[in-house]
């Protein structure tokens, strides 16, 4: 499957600010989690959207087969 | 694929299957997070009055050990209830029949007796929780035979796990509201994606011909319906060419070499079609052998070079089973908006201009502009037939025949003629076809009859008894009743039947003998006499004038108009005198106008005349006037001078 831009750039910027604020949250919370699983998670998700970011692609995207990139 | 707009696209399904998705994950985790926060605290509740009963049950057996002796120890139990780590603020209390003990932590003395007065007033078996100052106190009371010993804490811990748990919860159903997102984001569009192949396949199924995968008439009458639309004064499409291809000789080939290969030769003419076209020109076929090419924004000129390639590309030989098959193509073109506006007329005229190029070979055709008038006026005429048979508005003109020597007049051709109210007086060729391809024809001809059998027997009535001729046309004859008609008009208007003169115009319509032939002998046998009208010219044979016992020949204007010079025509109406003599028949010269015409046929031997050199067609008033009259006519001006 190769790694071909499925997202436009509104979508592209929203998901990449969504992805910092969640992946710093996930790591600098200090005691307002307390919990390592949701952590965890939250980490993923956060890896996600930075992905999404740097790469302009989407898994979820991919796998629906849906873009917003205009073609 | 090209959006046919027929078939109406559910596009809604994919908002709705996303609102569906968020608002069952809403609800789930706003069900899941009520539960789990109740639950929690339930527990927590339940923990913490375990707790507190177990001090109160310590609280008392030391009290029952050390035997009324607390006063004196409470530092003791101080220690043994409260650590100075505990954060909880909390009060105990302790009652004997003769005495009280209090002990607070976190509270001042004050506050302790404030607690303990609210708990007084305001505690309940059903739960253990009053509230006092914004703060929440769980309470537990043990009551024993010596003493009644009251706990009462503030929910400290129990708050604290409970924010705990609320915390945690709502970041997870963050993240599971996140996950439903993105499943009503994959399921929609899958689903809506489905649903999408599904429509474009019906689609491409309703509007394209199976065999060579062209778009078919539904996708034609969409895309004209489009293009032709007027949308605030003016149309999608400024201009352009609807071309009418039609292979020559398909059916040939289907017969001869069977349907495959006429399948094969259809997909080959498809794809050379397809090959001359270019975007965004759409080829389109419509049926059987019949093809069209609609070419948006283009020109007349432009149009005459592209049915010119058509015609030529499909001028070569396709290879079908070893065998190399030429089947030419017609090309009718029409243009928008100069012939029409109209899709359905814009493909009535591209069809009519392909029928023109078929009939005369010529390849392709241009619809004819003269014609578009004549197009509009025939509809207006064909929805006016029906009434202008009602209301009297066909009336029937009269042209003498006459005698050539004596220029009496034997008899007189009533000719139709359309009383318009608006038009005017219309002649036949504006109206005779469009009543013989309006399903009318049977009708219209008894109409005919009935008005020649009403003037006979008026004139008779008058004094006039010359017998009036008119033209049938032969699909009159596959009219079942007509002789009973006849008979019965006849009869009720009293005319002997030799007074009425049917002429059957035979011309390429006409139909084979054998049908005609009973209809014939019937009308024979009512004593109506036959006539056999333009005879030498269209499909007439000598057969035919055999089987027909006509009783008068009308030898077509064709061989009179030449005969001075023409001596091939005159040896046709030499012979044709002859024969006329053989059968028995009376034989009429038609459209005769000058007196050396006349001259030339009496020396033949024909004896009866019609034309203008006697009289034009005329009213019934005019021709009463001149049977009334009796005045020879036509006759040579050195003879009338005599």
């Amino acid at each position: 499957m190769a790694l071909q831009s499925n997202l436009n750039t509104i979508d592209r910027v929203l998901r990449g600010m969504i992805g910092i604020c969640v992946t710093s949250f996930a790591l600098f919370n200090g005691d307002v989690i307390d919990d390592i699983f949701i952590e965890v998670l939250l980490g993923i998700f956060g890896v996600l959207n930075l992905i999404s970011l740097t790469s302009g692609w989407c898994p979820v995207y991919q796998l629906a087969g849906i873009s917003t990139k205009k073609r | 694929m090209q959006m046919a707009p027929l078939l109406e696209r559910k596009t809604s399904v994919r908002p709705r299957l996303i609102l569906a998705c968020l608002t069952v994950s809403l609800l789930i985790a706003a069900i899941y997070v009520t539960v789990s926060y109740r639950l929690t605290a339930d527990v927590s509740l339940e923990t913490e009055l375990n707790t507190m009963q177990r001090v109160v049950r310590l609280l008392n057996n030391e009290l029952l050990r050390r035997d009324g002796s607390f006063s004196s120890k409470t530092e003791a139990f101080s220690r043994l209830l409260i650590t100075p780590e505990d954060e909880a603020p909390k009060v105990f209390q302790v009652d004997s029949q003769a005495n009280q003990w209090k002990q607070a932590h976190l509270l001042s003395n004050e506050e302790m007796d404030r607690l303990l007065l609210t708990f007084e007033n305001e505690r309940s078996q059903d739960n253990h929780l009053i509230t006092h100052d914004g703060n929440t106190y769980l309470w537990y009371q043990l009551k024993s035979d010596a003493y009644t010993i009251t706990f009462i804490q503030q929910t400290v811990v129990l708050d604290t796990t409970l924010s705990l748990v609320a915390k945690r919860l709502l970041i997870t159903s963050i993240i599971v509201f996140w996950i439903a997102v993105w499943l009503a984001l994959t399921l929609s569009s899958l689903i809506a994606k489905r649903a999408e192949e599904i429509n474009d396949t019906l689609t491409e199924l309703a509007t394209t011909d199976a065999l060579t995968g062209l778009p078919n008439r539904l996708y034609l009458t969409d895309t004209l319906t489009a293009a032709l639309c007027t949308k605030s004064g003016q149309t999608a499409v400024p201009e352009g060419c609807l071309f009418a291809i039609d292979l020559d000789k398909f059916k040939e080939v289907n017969d001869s070499f069977g349907h495959t290969a006429g399948d094969e030769l259809l997909k080959s003419v498809a794809q050379r079609i397809s090959d001359v076209t270019e975007s965004p020109h759409e080829v389109i076929r419509i049926g059987g052998d019949e093809f069209i090419i609609w070419a948006p924004e283009c020109s007349i000129d432009e149009g005459k070079r592209i049915a010119q390639k058509v015609v030529e590309s499909c001028d070569i030989p396709i290879l079908i089973n070893g065998l190399e098959i030429n089947t030419g193509a017609s090309v009718g073109f029409a243009h928008f908006p100069t012939h029409t506006d109209n899709s359905e007329t814009l493909i009535s005229c591209a069809d009519t201009a392909m029928y023109k190029a078929k009939e005369q070979r010529s390849g392709w055709q241009l619809y004819d502009d003269q014609k578009v008038a004549n197009h509009k006026q025939d509809l207006q005429l064909r929805a006016e037939i029906n009434d202008a048979m009602l209301n009297n508005q066909l009336i029937l003109h009269f042209q003498p025949k006459v005698d050539i020597q004596t220029g009496h007049i034997v008899s007189v051709e009533g000719l139709c003629r359309w009383q318009h109210p608006q038009l005017g007086l219309l002649m036949p060729f504006a109206f005779i076809e469009l009543i013989e391809h309006s399903g009318k024809v049977q009708e219209f001809g008894r109409y005919i009859i009935k008005k020649a059998v009403e003037r006979v027997a008026l004139w008779r009535q008058e004094g006039i008894f010359t017998p009036i001729a008119v033209n049938l046309s032969p699909y009159n004859l596959l009219d079942p009743g007509l002789d009973s008609y006849i008979k019965g008009l006849l009869n009720d208007y009293d005319v002997p039947a030799e007074c009425i003169e049917l002429e059957l115009t035979e011309n390429e319509t006409c139909l084979n003998i054998k049908y005609i032939q009973g209809a014939l002998d019937k009308l024979r046998h009512l004593g109506v006499k036959l006539a056999i009208d333009d005879f030498g010219t269209g499909m007439s044979s000598l057969a035919y004038l055999a089987n027909l016992q006509a009783n008068v020949l009308k030898i077509d204007r064709t061989f009179i108009k030449d005969i001075e010079t023409n001596s091939g025509h005159r040896a046709i109406v030499a012979s044709t005198v002859t024969l006329a003599e053989s059968f028995g028949c009376e034989l009429v010269a038609e459209g005769v106008e000058t007196h050396s015409q006349a001259a030339i046929l009496t020396s033949m031997g024909c004896k009866l005349a019609q034309g203008y050199l006697y009289a034009k067609p005329m009213s019934e008033e005019q021709i009463k006037t001149l049977l009334i009259n009796g005045e020879p006519l036509g006759q040579h001006p050195s003879r009338q001078a005599v």
